[in-house]
């Protein structure tokens, strides 16, 4: 039970940090001063916060387990390797959506502030949403992974920040750099922020959705292979 | 984990590794209310019928201000969609640091007319100034188009500009691509003859033709043609544009005209049905009697179901002029109302003009219809405030100085645009012909656009340059004298998919300022406050669902 204090305490800083920005803290990013019935500025920003939020509630997944050799007690149960990687990843996804579910209300908020002939669209804000539930889950696949190969929670918490940041938005800096369109193209399409930018703005393309599938099984896939590989070490 | 385990997930992933790489499934669903974020059917054909190579280079780039991201973002979504269809459309962005360069920016201003637009933002005490280029160059094989994406309305805020202008791109983008895909022009002439306007007076309306159109200058009198060649001439054109003539058309002019509509081809007419003149209106002191203008057309039009009445449009929504007070030294200039310059909002129910806001009509006079199978629309016509003032009158700028008598101003919605289309016949069936036709045709399809004003379509000039059409440089407004008349044309020569490209509306809703104003500490300390509520709840909900199974584990 003492992990859940830091998670409580994680879960609050992330929610402070959303309201400060897109409400209160007067930047480019706060929607009461853009004017503009949408939640834009928060689709745009929410992946990376997201790329801090998810290591940060994730990194003791297994850490802590290693440290404290309570791993071996969970060997020792009638659970193969896969069960053991989706169980710590559902328990993510449980603390995810408790810490996004609060922001709907941005949606009421914002429906009852729009000008009294304007509409607010739900249906390609919830596109929205999802798309950002989604990265949130194809972050927690890879900081289940990193905290399977990373001995402290704090290094899991500091690379998994680099690497959440870097499959959102550097491949993006990588095709940037390169000369010829094929690459561009290429580049770009590894990278979550290609995949992102229809959701967020609600068109629903079927080949994103294949695209994150295909990230979190990737993800999920290795750290039951290096669970595996720390079952047979023992 | 067995190897049964193991295979589930190669399989699974090599699956959905192939629909990512394959393409096979890019179904893509549009959810947004308005279907922002498709393009229309004509806009589709438009780009699939593009053959040769376009390239849009875009200017707008580097560190942008909040507003312009959103203006880029739209861009990028759009050519996104476009380059799908297509794989003649290139994509080039020009390097910020290229643009920043003082060098470059001259080369591109001087040689394409493109200017920067500076963003000033207020941060605390300090003015911060941004250059952006809201610009695209788009380039076919043989020449390149500069493209505007503000648009360039000048009374707007920055935040409604970009707005306005996010809801213009399609069409703006499109527009562009039009004009560099553009294969066949087709042809224009305007009539040179007949006392019509000066050309450095049209300037501007034809150079915005230009891009879509080829133009030609036409000649009724051009010495050493015969009538029939004349007319052969004529008919090679789609549309002839007369504006402002002030000499009377001869009977073989006006069999032409006739045989030149019989035939299909649309005429523009801006016409004075008074001898009005802007110049004799500025000048004489006590002002002057306008003569009739007369072209000796009235039969014509009369068969064509429409006349003019001699008289002068006044109305209270009317143009200021700009008049000189004062003595010498103490002259002062102030604007005046003046009743007989309307400014009228054109039909918003007509293609030409359904985003088409004010234009400015200066001297106008009304057109009567008449009954009959031609179908007449009625796309200007003064506001509900307005009189008719009879021939004769006489015009001085003194009127502007009254305070007009309102109760006078109580006739309604005098006509002074109108467009007519249909099947029309020919002036001469039962007459005889001024000189042999060779394909005399009784009747034909056309369209005839009339304007009452011969300054419709006529730019002010400054130090002998042309100022852009609708344009006053007295008061510094502008109206929409030339999206009209450019519309018009493609009206009429049959480019509806120009016109409907502008269509979509977007529904990009504002939010309510007020309501933020009157709430803004309110939402503020709510938004503060939804992490603690949630943390609360959290925390009640754990004590309850963890803290009793423990208790029973340890009794």
């Amino acid at each position: 039970m003492h992990r859940t204090k830091i998670g409580y305490l994680i879960i609050g800083v992330y929610l402070i940090v959303n309201s400060l920005l897109f409400w209160i803290i007067e930047n480019p990013y706060n929607i009461l001063s853009t004017g503009i019935g949408d939640l834009r500025p928060f689709f745009e920003l929410s992946p990376w916060l997201l790329a801090l939020l998810i290591p940060a509630i994730g990194m003791k997944s297994f850490t802590d387990e290693i440290q404290n050799k309570t791993i071996e007690v969970l060997f020792s149960k009638p659970l193969s390797s896969s069960h053991l990687v989706l169980g710590k990843f559902f328990g993510l996804l449980l603390l995810i959506c408790v810490s996004l579910i609060p922001l709907l209300i941005y949606f009421f908020t914002i429906q009852l502030l729009i000008v009294s002939n304007g509409s607010f669209e739900l249906i390609s804000h919830l596109s929205g949403l999802m798309g950002i539930f989604l990265i949130a889950l194809v972050f927690s696949a890879i900081t289940l992974c990193l905290s399977l190969l990373l001995k402290n929670s704090v290094l899991v918490l500091i690379i998994g920040l680099i690497i959440c940041c870097f499959h959102y938005y550097g491949w993006f800096y990588l095709a940037e750099l390169s000369s010829s369109t094929q690459w561009f193209n290429a580049l770009k399409s590894f990278g979550i922020i290609d995949h992102y930018k229809g959701l967020s703005k609600g068109i629903l393309n079927v080949s994103d959705i294949v695209y994150y599938l295909l990230n979190i099984l990737l993800f999920l896939y290795l750290s039951t292979l290096f669970l595996e590989r720390l079952k047979f070490q023992k | 984990m067995n190897w049964l385990t193991h295979f589930l997930w190669i399989f699974s992933l090599s699956v959905l590794f192939l629909a990512n790489r394959l393409h096979f499934i890019h179904h893509r669903v549009d959810l947004t209310s308005d279907k922002r974020y498709s393009l229309s059917t004509t806009t589709i054909e438009l780009i699939e019928d593009v053959s040769q190579l376009i390239t849009i280079d875009i200017l707008l780039s580097g560190h942008l201000p909040p507003s312009f991201l959103r203006l880029r973002s739209e861009l990028d979504q759009f050519l996104e969609l476009i380059t799908e269809k297509t794989d003649s459309i290139v994509i080039n962005m020009v390097d910020s640091k290229w643009l920043e360069n003082n060098q470059n920016a001259n080369l591109i201003s001087e040689n394409l007319g493109i200017q920067p637009h500076y963003v000033f933002r207020q941060i605390r005490n300090t003015t911060n100034q941004t250059t952006v280029f809201p610009w695209l160059i788009i380039h076919n094989e043989t020449a390149s188009f500069p493209i505007s994406l503000l648009s360039s309305k000048q009374s707007l805020t920055q935040p409604e500009l970009v707005l306005e202008s996010i809801e213009l791109l399609e069409k703006t983008l499109l527009e562009g691509i039009y004009q560099a895909a553009i294969k066949n022009k087709k042809n224009i002439a305007v009539l040179k003859s007949n006392k019509t306007s000066d050309d450095l007076y049209l300037t501007d309306w034809l150079l915005s033709l230009k891009k879509y159109y080829d133009l030609a200058s036409f000649d009724f009198k051009a010495a050493g043609i015969s009538t029939q060649k004349t007319y052969e001439n004529l008919n090679r054109f789609e549309v002839l544009i007369i504006s402002n003539p002030r000499e009377e058309f001869t009977l073989e002019e006006k069999f032409i005209i006739d045989q030149f509509t019989c035939h299909g081809g649309r005429i523009i007419w801006l016409i004075n049905p008074l001898d009005v003149n802007l110049k004799n209106l500025y000048q004489t002191e006590n002002g002057y009697l306008p003569q009739i203008n007369d072209l000796a057309m009235d039969d014509l039009f009369f068969k064509y179901q429409f006349r003019f009445q001699n008289q002068l449009v006044a109305d209270l929504y009317a143009s200021p002029i700009v008049l000189a007070t004062g003595k010498n030294e103490s002259s002062q200039y102030a604007p005046f109302l003046y009743p007989y310059f309307p400014i009228i909002q054109p039909n918003q129910n007509h293609p030409i003009s359904n985003r088409i806001n004010s234009v400015w009509t200066r001297l106008t006079s009304p057109i009567d219809t008449l009954k009959g199978d031609l179908n007449k629309t009625v796309l200007l016509a003064s506001s509900e405030y307005s009189k008719g003032s009879g021939y004769p009158i006489r015009l001085d700028l003194k009127t502007a100085g009254q305070t007009p008598e309102f109760e006078s101003f109580n006739q309604q919605h005098f006509m002074v645009g109108i467009l007519v289309e249909g099947l029309f016949e020919s002036l001469f069936t039962h007459r005889i012909h001024p000189f042999d036709m060779d394909d005399f045709k009784n009747n034909g399809h056309s369209a005839w656009l009339v304007i009452t004003d011969g300054n419709f379509g006529e730019n002010q000039i400054e130090q002998s340059r042309p100022l852009p059409l609708g344009y006053d440089k007295w008061t510094n407004n502008t109206y929409e004298n030339k999206s009209f008349l450019v519309n018009s044309v493609h009206h009429l020569t049959g480019h509806h998919e120009i016109l409907s490209l502008g269509q979509k509306k977007m529904s990009l809703s504002q939010l309510d300022l007020v309501k933020i104003e009157r709430n803004e500490m309110g939402i503020k300390l709510f938004m503060i406050s939804i992490p603690l509520i949630v943390i609360g709840v959290l925390w009640v909900l754990i004590q309850i669902l963890v803290k009793h199974p423990k208790k029973t584990i340890i009794n």
